[in-house]
């Protein structure tokens, strides 16, 4: 070999490695899977509540769930924060839309019906909205295409529960929460063990 | 190639292929573990410790030691010398192959 083959190996070889390095992002899908199945409690619990005509307190229910998911969160971050292998641009930016959109949605579902800006009634839509950003945002980041194509459909159940605002609208944001964020949380934890084992070895 | 090319320009750093892949690590990420510099170099404890403390001598890189759960842990990161370096390094080459 000759030095300009040797150095055209080496340009080469750089390359391959800057490329598997770029985006490495390692992420727990425990979160989506708590969040998810939190905020499924929360509408089914809704549901009965308007079902029994508001005998049930859900508005103290759901500030129970959402602190709940709220300091999962926190305890999960301060676990993880010493733990990273590496740490990576991308893998930043993915921490802080998740972050931002937590935030978004928190403000979108207490804040918003309690300064009587708009109905209860819609803050599925609008959350499903928000959603269904952070999805495409993270499909890109994480270069993940089951998120890609879930982030549309994201947006087309928003689309529906605007025109058509009802209680059973909250049956369908748990259907969603379900096949749309815990089931994600799902490959994504399982996706995350197998690189974590493979890491270990 | 151009006739004035040196090879004797280029860094002896580089001249490792396993520093070669360090600094390609350390470029693209903000900072990494020894584990991980070792998983991806595959290269063996006492061969990765070399290499990396060599860098670390030419001011490349700069080390961070942590304990964590009472063990220590060393986390790398690239400094404004060895990007660089880098970036000279890749000039080099540009100048060898043309922009293609």
């Amino acid at each position: 070999m000759t030095e300009k083959d040797q150095l055209l190996d080496d340009l080469q070889y750089m390359k391959k490695i800057i490329n598997e390095s770029r985006n490495i992002v390692i992420r727990r899908g425990s979160e989506f899977i708590v969040w998810g199945t939190l905020i499924v409690t929360g509408l089914l619990y809704t549901y009965l509540d308007i079902i029994m005509r508001g005998s049930l307190r859900n508005d103290a229910a759901w500030i129970i769930l959402v602190s709940g998911g709220w300091a999962y969160s926190l305890w999960r971050w301060y676990k993880d924060k010493d733990h990273k292998k590496v740490s990576t641009f991308s893998g930043r930016l993915l921490g802080m839309v998740w972050l931002s959109s937590g935030i978004t949605l928190t403000v979108l579902g207490f804040i918003g019906p309690l300064a009587k800006a708009y109905s209860s009634v819609f803050i599925s839509p609008i959350i499903a909205t928000v959603l269904g950003t952070a999805f495409l945002v993270s499909s890109l980041i994480y270069n993940n295409t089951l998120m890609m194509k879930i982030a549309p459909l994201w947006w087309f159940g928003a689309v529906y529960m605007f025109f058509f605002p009802n209680k059973e609208s909250l049956l369908i944001m748990a259907l969603m929460m379900l096949f749309l964020q815990v089931l994600p949380g799902v490959i994504l934890q399982k996706k995350y063990k197998t690189e974590v084992e493979v890491n270990a070895q | 190639m151009p006739s004035n090319f040196n090879y004797t320009q280029i860094d002896e750093i580089f001249h490792s292929r396993i520093r070669l892949a360090l600094l390609s690590i350390l470029l693209t990420v903000e900072k990494a573990e020894f584990s991980f510099l070792k998983e991806k170099t595959k290269a063996t404890d006492g061969n990765l410790g070399a290499h990396l403390k060599k860098l670390e001598d030419a001011e490349y890189i700069q080390i961070e030691k942590r304990f964590i759960d009472r063990k220590p842990v060393s986390f790398y990161n690239i400094t404004e010398k060895g990007r660089k370096s880098i970036e000279n390094y890749l000039t080099l080459l540009e100048q060898l192959f043309g922009k293609t």
